[in-house]
């Protein structure tokens, strides 16, 4: 029997990561990619990630009464909705009591409306929500783990490359004109500029801090390119950049 | 009219049954709660089987397979696909899914009294195909009696209309029956990747977004997904943009009074004329 992937890290060896938007198209990938990968705290909202959660049973076909256990690929799903207060701290909260520590912040939840901003109360209408999830909910993250797990910790947080990736936008460097992206754009725009604060006030924690800004994907950017640039930062000793990724390549901004 | 059984010469042999041990590669299958009730397995059959059913496919869709009956051509309302259904003569690697063996084992699955009445068939979406409705598949079948060795019986849209019962000629005996489970299983879908879209969504209930499940299922090749037919079991085909999606859809049925006794007559989803 070939049987599904085994995966070539134990739990205990993997780095912990906190994604949200994790039923996005993004986060489901991510999950389906790198569970083996990461120990993953994959907060979502409507939408289930895309990849085995600790809800799931296990079972032989051939023999269905008896469940299998023990399978090291799930995600740890939390419900939660980023727009209400206290949210972002419960599921930092949740993430560590599951897995102790967190080494990886992944901020891929997104409240997307593209309106124009005459003609209707859409766009309006949204904005607030937009700001919340992209840029508020991103500082109160941090703010939470920071707090619960990073301070007075900076040379495990050194030794463990702790980091945030916070998923941005091409359309927050340059203006597209005609797309209907004010709000959206401006958020990810604001998202950047706290990247780079933050980047800056978390340095002395050892904590590192960075944005990575695509083109809209899967289209003009490919899924496995922001997977593989989200995983590169991770990996690398950069922070305060906003990686900027299009078709043609990559630019820091 | 006296109802009048089918001649012998109707009577079909009974489907390949192989070895399921012998054919699955996966047998790590994945149940889940959310949204509702269903079983997910990746890489569900050996190389050699998946390729045979995928050789098969693709020899259906490009019309070199021998004629066995109609081809692919619009058999769904309410859906731009293309679509050929399951009959006792079908030939080829597919005719597993005939099987009692395959049969018995999903009933067993998923826990299900399942009668022996078997439908389904094989779902080709073109590139840009538009979502689907929300439905439960808590639908009935009206089957034409034959005779079966394995007492599988396969619908026989040339006797036996599946939504209404009516059969040429009239009076043939015929059964009704529930859908019990559903199994979808991807395969010739070699270039997906997310946000092609041609999942299938799972929803919550019948007035969502179709276009916002809660829940996808890839079409990735040799992937499997399965659900028992209930009143919530809302799912949908969510619009492919880039690729063709293509599909095995097969249901396995029940006794209409255990649906009646369970979940009462109103439940179940009558076809419209």
């Amino acid at each position: 029997m070939t049987g599904v992937s085994v995966r070539d890290v134990s739990q205990r060896d993997r780095r912990v990561c906190l994604l949200t938007g994790a039923g996005g198209t993004l986060g489901s990938a991510f999950c389906h990619r790198f569970a083996g990968t990461y120990a993953i705290a994959a907060v979502y909202h409507h939408r289930l990630p895309g990849a085995p959660t600790q809800h799931d049973r296990i079972f032989d076909p051939l023999d269905p009464h008896a469940m299998r256990t023990g399978d090291d690929t799930a995600v740890h799903a939390f419900p939660a909705d980023l727009s209400v207060a206290g949210d972002a701290e419960r599921v930092v909260h949740e993430a560590l009591a599951r897995f102790g520590s967190i080494d990886l912040v992944v901020h891929a939840a997104a409240h997307a409306v593209w309106a124009p901003i005459l003609g209707n109360g859409r766009l309006l209408a949204s904005a607030r929500r937009q700001f919340d999830i992209s840029v508020v909910a991103a500082l109160e993250l941090a703010t939470a783990v920071a707090d619960r797990c990073w301070r007075g910790r900076e040379a495990e947080n050194e030794a463990r490359n702790r980091n945030v990736v916070h998923l941005s936008s091409s359309a927050g460097v340059y203006v597209y004109p005609g797309q209907g992206q004010a709000v959206y754009a401006a958020s990810k725009a604001a998202l950047n500029t706290l990247t780079c604060h933050m980047a800056d006030e978390l340095r002395p924690l050892g904590v590192r801090v960075n944005a990575l800004a695509p083109d809209s994907f899967p289209h003009r950017v490919s899924l496995d390119a922001v997977l593989d640039r989200i995983r590169a930062l991770d990996e690398s000793r950069v922070t305060g950049q906003i990686v900027v990724l299009e078709e043609a390549g990559e630019t820091l901004v | 009219m006296t109802a009048q059984p089918l001649a012998r010469s109707l009577t079909p042999e009974p489907a390949a049954s192989l070895n399921l041990a012998h054919v699955l590669a996966n047998r790590h299958w994945r149940w889940r709660a959310e949204p509702f009730p269903h079983v997910v397995a990746e890489r569900v059959f050996t190389d050699e089987v998946y390729a045979s059913f995928a050789h098969e496919l693709r020899s259906r869709l490009e019309g070199t397979w021998p004629a066995d009956g109609p081809g692919f051509h619009r058999n769904m309302r309410g859906y731009d696909a293309l679509g050929m259904d399951f009959h006792p003569g079908w030939t080829g690697p597919l005719r597993f899914f005939l099987s009692r063996a395959w049969h018995d084992c999903i009933a067993e699955v998923f826990g299900v009294a399942a009668s022996g009445h078997v439908s389904g068939g094989l779902h080709h979406h073109k590139p840009g195909s538009a979502s689907g409705q929300i439905h439960n598949d808590l639908n009935p079948g009206w089957f034409a009696e034959y005779e079966s060795a394995d007492g599988i019986m396969v619908t026989r849209p040339d006797v036996c209309r599946y939504a209404t019962g009516e059969t040429e000629p009239p009076g043939l005996p015929v059964t009704e029956v529930v859908r019990g489970v559903a199994v979808l299983f991807y395969l010739e879908n070699l270039s997906w990747s997310p946000g092609d879209g041609g999942t299938t969504g799972l929803y919550r209930g019948a007035t969502d977004n179709v276009e916002v499940p809660v829940l996808e299922v890839a079409p990735r090749d040799n992937t499997l997904l399965a659900f028992e037919c209930t009143p919530t079991s809302f799912h949908s085909f969510v619009r492919n943009r880039r690729h063709p999606r293509n599909s095995l859809i097969y249901w396995l049925h029940r006794p209409k009074a255990d649906v009646v006794a369970r979940w009462g007559e109103a439940a179940i989803v009558h076809w419209s004329r």
